[in-house]
C-alpha cells in the first residue's frame, strides 16, 4: 500500500501519547490518540483505516487486553500491540493465543524495538485475509 | 523429820567437839596456869628460902663482923682475961646499943672456955643457966666460928654466932651474938610479900616456960591450938581448921586454903636448927587470889567467848544446816519427779522398742521389694531420660531448623515486601521513564535533521557570500561545535540514564513475579559453562577461570533462575580481583545435597559486611555500580529451590561462596 500507516495510541497518560505521536510522526506514521478505551473505540468507528492499534495494558475502566479484543471484534483487519509496564501474564498470553493481540513490548520500550515490531506487523497486515487489496473506501 | 535429822547428827557432834574443845583448852589452861602457879610458888619458895639464907647469912655475916669487933676490942680483952663481968658490962652495954640500934643485934653473950655463959649482956639478970646450945657447943668442941639457928625454951628462934675470942693468942672464950630470927621473917615477909607461919614441935618446949615466955614477950600461947606443933611465929592470922590442914600437910605438896576471902598456896617446909635436926615447919603461905581471881576471870572469858562463838556457830550452821536441808529435800524431790519421769520415760521407751521392732520387720519386708523397685524406676527412668533426650535433640534440630526457616522467611519477606512495593511503583515508574526514553529517542531523530538544515544553511551562506563574521562570532559565543558535538552524547547519557531506572524496577519486579518457569531436570555444568560464556567478557581481563568439577547428578531446579545466580556471582568474583587473578569453580555431591563453590582469589570481605552481604540493596560498590540486589535474588533463588548459600572469605586473601541444592526435590 502506498498509503501512510495509521496508528491508534491508547493510554491514559497524556505524556505516552506524545511521545507515541512523535514517534509517529517522525516515522512517517499519522498517528491518531485515545485517551481510554472508550475514546479508542469512538475514534476507530468514526475513523477509517485504522492499520496498527498500541495500546497500554493498564487502564481505568477498560483494560489494554479487552480493548484489543472488541477492537479485534469489530475491526478484525488491525494489528494490536500491546504496550505495557504492568502485565498479567496468563491473561496476555491467552489474549496473544486468542490471536487479538499480535505483539506484546514492554515499557519502558526499545524505540528500534518498537519500529521493527510495528514494520513486522504491517507485513503481517499485509498478509491478513481481511487486508487483502480490495476497492478502498472514499 | 530430815531437818531435825540432819541438825541433830550434824550439831551435836558439832557442839559436842566444840565443847570438849573448850573444855580440854580450859582444862589444859588450868594445868598450865597450875603449873605455872606452882613454878611460880616453888620459885618463890625458892627464892623465898635462898633469900631467908641470904638474909641469914648476911645477919651471920654482919654478927660474924660484929664478934670480930668486938674480939678486937682490948678492953674487953682484958675485962675478959680478967673475968671482969662488971667492967664486961660497961664496955660491952654501949656496944650492944649501938649493934642494937645499927645492926639489929639485940643479943649479946660471953662465953667462957669450957662454955660456960659468963654474962648476958642484953640481960645480965637472972643469972643465965647454962646453956646447952648446940652451937656454944660446937664452938667449944671445935674450937671455932660456930653460926646457926637455934631454938629458944621459949620457942624463938634464935640466929647465934658463937665466935671463938682470941687474945694474945689463946682462947679465952666466946663472944656470942644474936638475934631473932623473926626478924628476918618479918623482912622477908616484906620482901617477898610471902606469909609464914613457924611452928616447933611441942616435943622440944616445956608448955610452961613457953606460955610464961610468950607471955612476956607478949605475944599470945595457945599451946593447944594445934596438936603436936605450936605456933611461935606467924605473919597473919589463919584458923584452926586451916593451920590443922596446912601443919599437916606433906613435904612438897601445896596445901590450898582460903580464909577471909582469899585463898593462899601453903607450902611446908622443914624446919632446921643448927644441928640440921627438924624441929618444926616453916610454913609459907602465898596468896594466889589474884591469881586465882585472874584465872577464874580468864576462864569466864575464855567460856564466855566459847559459848558465845559456839552460839554463833552454832546458829549458822542451824541456818546452813536448815538451807543445806532444804535443798537436799528438793533435790531429793527433784530426784524423786527425775525417778518418775524417766520411770514414764522409760515405760515409753518400752512402748516405742515394741513398736519400732514391728516398724523395722515392716520395713525389712519394705526394704526387700524396694530395690526391685528402684530398679524398676531406674529402668523407667533411664527410658524416659531417653526418649527426652531424643525429643530434645529432635527438638534442637527443630528449632535449628525453624531459625533456618525463619532467617529465610525473613528473608524472603522481606524480599516480597519489596516486591510488592517495586509491584506497586513498578508501573508508576515504568511510564515516565518509558515516555522520557522515548522522548530522547525522538529527540535523536531530531538533532541530526537540525545539524543538517545549520550546516547546509551555512553552506548557502558562504556560497551566497554573505557577511559570515558576525555570525561566527555568534557562533562563538553560543558554543555551536561544542553543542553540535555534545549534543548526541548528552541523548545517549540521558537514554543511558533511563535505562538504568527501567533495569532497577525490572530487578524489583522479579521479586514479586510468580514463578512462571517451570522446572527440570538439568546438569548443573551445562548451566555452569553457560554462564562462564556469557561472563566471559567481564571475566576476561582480570581472571582465570579454573574448573574443578565433580561427580553431581542432574537435579530438579529451574536452570535461568540458577544461571542468574551463577552470573551474579561470576561477576562479583571478578569485581573482587583487583589486578589478576584466580576464579575456581568446584562442584560435589555430600549428604544429598549437589555443592556448588565459586571462589576467588580477591580483596575479601570484612566480618560485618560478611553479615549483611544478602540483605537487599546493601552493596559496598560505589553508586550506580551495583543495585545491591543480586546476592539478595541469589539467596531468594536458593532458597526457594530449598537449598542453601553461604560465604566464608578471608580479608586481602579472597571469598568462597558456596551453595548447596537438594538432589532428590
Amino acid at each position: 500500500m502506498s498509503e501512510k500507516i495509521v496508528i491508534l495510541c491508547v493510554d491514559d497518560e497524556r505524556n505516552i501519547l506524545k511521545t507515541l505521536e512523535r514517534f509517529c510522526r517522525n516515522e512517517g506514521f499519522t498517528p491518531h490518540l485515545a485517551l481510554s478505551g472508550k475514546d479508542a473505540l469512538t475514534i476507530m468507528e468514526r475513523t477509517a483505516p485504522i492499520h496498527v492499534v498500541i495500546s497500554d495494558y493498564r487502564m481505568p475502566e477498560m483494560n489494554g487486553v479487552e480493548l484489543l479484543r472488541r477492537i479485534h471484534e469489530g475491526w478484525p483487519g488491525t494489528v494490536n500491540i500491546l504496550l505495557s509496564g504492568y502485565a498479567d501474564i496468563p491473561v496476555v498470553s491467552q489474549a496473544i493465543s486468542d490471536r487479538y493481540i499480535h505483539a506484546f513490548l514492554t515499557k519502558p520500550w526499545n524505540r528500534t524495538e518498537l519500529k521493527d515490531t510495528i514494520y513486522t506487523a504491517i507485513d503481517l497486515l499485509r498478509e491478513m485475509p481481511e487486508n487483502r487489496p480490495r476497492p478502498e473506501p472514499q | 523429820m530430815a531437818l531435825r535429822n540432819i541438825q541433830k547428827r550434824v550439831l551435836v557432834p558439832l557442839t559436842l567437839t566444840f565443847l570438849v574443845l573448850i573444855i580440854s583448852f580450859l582444862y589444859s589452861g588450868y594445868q598450865i596456869r597450875q603449873f605455872d602457879a606452882k613454878a611460880s610458888l616453888e620459885y618463890r619458895h625458892q627464892a623465898a628460902r635462898s633469900l631467908y639464907q641470904t638474909l641469914v647469912d648476911q645477919r651471920l655475916e654482919s654478927m660474924r663482923g660484929a664478934a670480930q669487933f668486938i674480939a678486937a676490942d682490948q678492953n674487953l680483952q682484958r675485962a675478959m682475961r680478967a673475968g671482969d663481968t662488971d667492967a664486961l658490962m660497961e664496955l660491952a652495954v654501949p656496944i650492944l646499943r649501938r649493934m642494937s640500934l645499927q645492926q639489929d643485934i639485940p643479943l649479946m653473950y660471953f662465953h667462957t672456955v669450957d662454955g660456960k655463959n659468963l654474962l648476958r649482956v642484953h640481960r645480965p639478970f637472972p643469972f643465965p643457966h647454962s646453956m646447952d646450945r648446940f652451937t656454944i657447943r660446937q664452938a667449944m668442941e671445935t674450937q671455932r666460928l660456930s653460926q646457926g639457928v637455934e631454938l629458944g625454951p621459949l620457942g624463938n628462934f634464935t640466929l647465934r654466932v658463937v665466935y671463938p675470942w682470941h687474945s694474945r693468942g689463946e682462947l679465952i672464950g666466946f663472944i656470942e651474938l644474936a638475934q631473932d630470927v623473926n626478924r628476918i621473917l618479918k623482912n622477908l615477909r616484906d620482901i617477898t610479900d610471902i606469909e609464914y607461919i613457924l611452928t616447933i614441935q611441942k616435943d622440944l618446949l616445956d608448955r610452961e616456960k613457953w606460955e610464961a615466955g610468950r607471955k612476956s614477950l607478949g605475944l599470945d600461947s595457945d599451946w593447944y591450938k594445934l596438936r603436936e606443933t605450936v605456933v611461935i611465929d606467924q605473919s597473919i592470922e589463919i584458923e584452926n581448921f586451916n593451920m590443922h590442914r596446912v601443919t599437916f600437910s606433906r613435904k612438897d605438896v601445896d596445901t590450898r586454903i582460903s580464909f577471909g576471902g582469899r585463898h593462899f598456896r601453903a607450902k611446908n617446909f622443914p624446919l632446921l636448927d643448927a644441928g640440921g635436926k627438924t624441929i618444926g615447919s616453916f610454913i609459907l603461905l602465898q596468896d594466889v587470889t589474884e591469881d586465882i581471881d585472874a584465872f577464874g576471870t580468864f576462864t569466864f572469858k575464855i567460856v564466855a567467848f566459847s559459848l558465845l562463838l559456839c552460839s554463833a556457830l552454832f546458829v549458822f550452821a542451824f541456818q546452813i544446816l536448815g538451807r543445806v536441808d532444804q535443798q537436799m529435800a528438793s533435790t531429793r524431790q527433784q530426784l524423786l519427779d527425775q525417778v518418775d519421769r524417766a520411770t514414764m520415760a522409760n515405760y515409753r521407751l518400752e512402748i516405742e522398742v515394741s513398736e519400732r521392732k514391728i516398724a523395722e520387720e515392716k520395713l525389712r519386708r519394705l526394704n526387700e521389694n524396694l530395690e526391685e523397685r528402684v530398679a524398676e524406676r531406674t529402668r523407667r527412668l533411664e527410658e524416659v531420660n531417653r526418649e527426652l533426650e531424643s525429643s530434645h535433640h529432635k527438638l534442637e534440630l527443630a528449632y535449628r531448623e525453624l531459625q533456618d526457616k525463619q532467617a529465610t522467611i525473613l528473608h524472603q519477606d522481606k524480599m516480597a515486601c519489596i516486591g510488592l512495593l517495586a509491584a506497586g511503583v513498578a508501573h508508576d515508574i515504568n511510564n515516565p521513564i518509558g515516555f522520557v526514553s522515548s522522548n530522547l529517542s525522538e529527540l535523536a531523530e531530531y538533532v541530526p535533521r537540525l545539524v543538517r538544515f545549520i550546516q547546509e544553511q551555512e553552506e548557502a551562506l558562504r556560497a551566497a557570500g554573505a557577511e559570515t563574521d558576525q555570525l561566527n562570532l555568534r557562533r562563538q559565543e553560543l558554543q555551536l561545535d561544542f553543542m553540535l558535538e555534545d549534543i548526541d552524547a548528552l541523548i545517549e547519557e540521558s537514554l543511558e540514564g533511563t535505562e538504568r531506572v527501567s533495569n532497577i524496577v525490572q530487578n524489583l519486579r522479579t521479586f514479586s513475579r510468580i514463578d512462571d518457569s517451570e522446572a527440570k531436570i538439568t546438569d548443573l555444568h551445562e548451566c555452569l559453562d553457560s554462564t562462564i560464556n556469557i561472563t566471559s567478557h567481564e571475566l576476561r581481563y582480570k581472571a582465570t577461570v579454573v574448573r574443578d568439577y565433580g561427580d553431581i547428578p542432574p537435579i530438579l531446579c529451574r536452570p535461568q533462575q540458577l544461571n542468574q545466580v551463577f552470573m551474579n556471582l561470576l561477576i562479583n568474583a571478578a569485581q573482587a580481583i583487583e589486578e589478576q587473578g584466580t576464579v575456581t569453580v568446584r562442584t560435589w555431591t555430600e549428604g544429598g545435597f549437589v555443592h556448588i563453590s565459586i571462589a576467588d582469589t580477591g580483596c575479601g570481605i570484612k566480618e560485618d559486611v560478611r553479615k549483611k552481604i544478602f540483605e537487599p540493596f546493601f552493596t559496598t560498590k560505589e553508586v550506580g555500580k551495583g543495585t545491591g540486589l543480586g546476592l539478595s535474588i541469589a539467596y531468594d533463588i536458593v532458597k526457594k529451590h530449598k537449598g542453601d548459600i553461604w560465604v566464608e572469605s578471608t580479608l586481602g586473601q579472597g571469598t568462597t561462596f558456596t551453595l548447596k541444592l537438594p538432589v532428590g526435590t
